[in-house]
């Protein structure tokens, strides 16, 4: 995230397309530069609902954990890319508001 | 080699898709003895300009209401479609069906990643990508008006 902007982590910012993740995307958004300041860039995640589950070296050993414990239940597995933080962001960021005098 | 020749109609080359789940889910259904949903039909165009195989969300309805879940997001480039933007993507099940209509003739990807992207737009419900097309050789005779898809 930018120490420029401020975001409202809201899964009804997202757009249609992604509303059947928007509660993972959020929680994927707001663990993020936290999984980046740790180094984890490359490696997966598992999400379920608005909980960071685990973190995987590889998508194929999340996957297998996402089917493993949550089977056909919704889960999401993504892995960790620091340009979701732009790309994301986009979504999230809220305008500043300008001071009146 | 098994092909596919068909004429290139106004829209392109199009094939007949049909879409289910992935072959791991479906062992594990059926070894917990679960029903296993019906795959969808659908009309695809063979695109060779596209990353990624892409479904339109009316396809991929039946097999969500089943139970089909979502994977994760992805950066999806299509240009005629809006451009740059995040799409989610599912691991499904993938037949490309023989007109011959014999199952052993057909193209299968058994675990494969598809993006769900509006397509009805465009006429079709499907588009198949270099995701799959490097794994088959396609042949677009213009003058014969003409398509083959060998693999």
């Amino acid at each position: 995230m930018s120490p420029n902007h401020s975001y409202q982590i809201d899964p009804a910012r997202l757009p249609a397309k992604l509303q059947p993740l928007a509660e993972e995307i959020c929680a994927y958004f707001r663990e993020l530069p936290r999984l980046l300041d740790e180094g984890k860039e490359g490696k997966s995640v598992l999400i379920h609902g608005s909980e960071l589950v685990s973190v995987w070296d590889t998508l194929e050993d999340a996957m297998q954990a996402g089917a493993d414990r949550f089977g056909l239940e919704k889960h999401m597995t993504q892995p960790i890319d620091s340009r979701d933080l732009a790309g994301l962001g986009e979504y999230f960021a809220v305008q500043p508001q300008r001071a009146t005098a | 080699m098994i092909s596919i020749q068909g004429e290139i109609t106004p829209q392109g080359a199009l094939v007949n898709l049909e879409i289910g789940f992935k072959s791991t889910t479906v062992k594990q259904l059926r070894q917990s003895g679960q029903t296993i949903p019906q795959p969808v039909r659908c009309t695809a165009l063979i695109d060779p300009g596209a990353d990624l195989t892409c479904l339109d969300p009316t396809v991929l309805a039946p097999l969500r209401s089943a139970g089909l879940t979502h994977q994760k997001f992805i950066v999806l480039n299509a240009p005629s479609l809006g451009g740059l933007g995040y799409v989610i993507e599912y691991v499904i099940s993938l037949r490309i069906v023989h007109p011959d209509l014999n199952p052993q003739l057909d193209f299968l990807a058994g675990n494969h990643p598809i993006a769900e992207k509006d397509l009805k737009v465009l006429g079709y419900e499907a588009l198949i990508g270099r995701d799959i097309l490097s794994k088959c050789m396609l042949i677009l005779d213009g003058p014969s008006n003409r398509f083959t898809l060998a693999y």
